[in-house]
């Protein structure tokens, strides 16, 4: 299995949990956050939604600019939950196109970002979509799963069982047994 | 790189920001939870901790039996600090002399007695501990926002930290 064949099956699995815990975010909560300083919970579902996407169009350029970080306030507030949704199933498809057009070759490339003339990021293409396109996103989205918690929704379970739900699996056999 | 070495370049080059996280974590808030449902701090970063342990477990072992009941309550800071560092240093112990013939064998996991799952050593160490982890890490994040504690740098800028400017 190649690299990206790899990475495209993690996704495969994981997108529909993420899907699951957008669907939960209640529509009038878009602009409710836990703190202050926190994003909102419309700004970091809709980040969730765009990270995959936004990565992998990222990496196609070598070396790449970097996107405006300096603000948290730049993170785009989503005026309803189906725009998040949409923005979501957007992303994914964007990855399924892109990711299987990267070789071994080309996952193992050295990949540089660049912050105005600065180097930011230099490393193999692969470990940056690890960390940042993966690993990042399962970050926020257990962020998001406190969010969900504190205003009252039901926690999806995502590796392993939530408060409110048993594991995947136990769920997968139970609805094979009822089907 | 084979899948081995990128697997425990990724558990080192994690450590630091895990590290970083729960060295912020305020000793006398470790009961506090943010609604009667999650799981208090003390024991969230107990978990994180004790998650790392996974890697030696899931090298070496062929199965890993669940336990029932509550989950670890820590009672200093200090506890879930050394818990961590032991888990971290042994894991990459076993990372490092992990064959690419043994990663590629399956490992299970066990509660009361029956098999929950079993899948190959390497897709455990990837979901069951490394993603997972992350997961956790993140909830951890929110925990120290609410409790006004400048939250680090995991993969990118804090609304306290901007390793870009």
């Amino acid at each position: 299995m190649s690299i990206a064949q790899s990475m495209l099956r993690e996704l495969e699995i994981q997108a529909p949990i993420t899907r699951r815990f957008l669907e939960r975010l209640a529509e009038d909560k878009l602009m409710w956050k836990p703190h202050e300083k926190s994003m909102t919970a419309g700004q970091l579902a809709y980040h969730l939604a765009s990270v995959p996407g936004g990565v992998i169009r990222l990496v196609q350029n070598n070396p790449a600019q970097a996107p405006d970080f300096s603000r948290i306030g730049a993170f785009p507030q989503p005026a309803s939950r189906e725009e998040i949704l949409r923005t979501f199933e957007e992303s994914i498809a964007t990855v399924r196109d892109v990711l299987m057009r990267l070789d071994d070759r080309a996952m193992n490339e050295t990949w540089r970002l660049m912050a105005d003339e600065r180097q930011a990021v230099a490393q193999p293409r692969a470990e940056f979509l690890r960390d940042v396109m993966l690993s990042h996103w399962y970050q926020h989205r257990g962020q998001f799963s406190v969010y969900l918690r504190m205003l009252g929704a039901a926690v999806p379970a995502s590796w392993g069982p939530s408060a409110d739900e048993p594991p995947l699996f136990v769920q997968n056999a139970q609805a094979a047994q009822a089907g | 790189m084979t899948i081995v070495e990128f697997i425990l370049n990724e558990f080192r080059d994690e450590a630091p920001a895990t590290r970083r996280v729960l060295e912020r974590i305020p000793g006398d808030k470790l009961s506090w939870k943010p609604h009667p449902k999650s799981r208090s701090l003390g024991e969230l970063a107990m978990h994180v901790a004790n998650l790392h342990g996974l890697a030696e477990n899931i090298v070496k072992s062929d199965e890993f039996t669940a336990m029932a009941g509550s989950p670890a309550v820590p009672k200093t800071v200090e506890e879930i600090r050394a818990a961590f560092e032991k888990n971290v240093r042994a894991g990459e112990e076993a990372l490092r002399n992990l064959s690419e013939q043994a990663a590629m064998e399956n490992w299970k996991l066990v509660y009361q007695g029956k098999e929950l799952f079993r899948k190959t050593r390497v897709a455990a160490l990837r979901t069951n501990l490394l993603n997972h982890l992350y997961h956790h890490r993140g909830q951890l994040s929110v925990y120290l926002r609410l409790l006004d504690v400048p939250v680090p740098v995991v993969y990118g800028p804090t609304a306290d930290e901007n390793p870009f400017v």
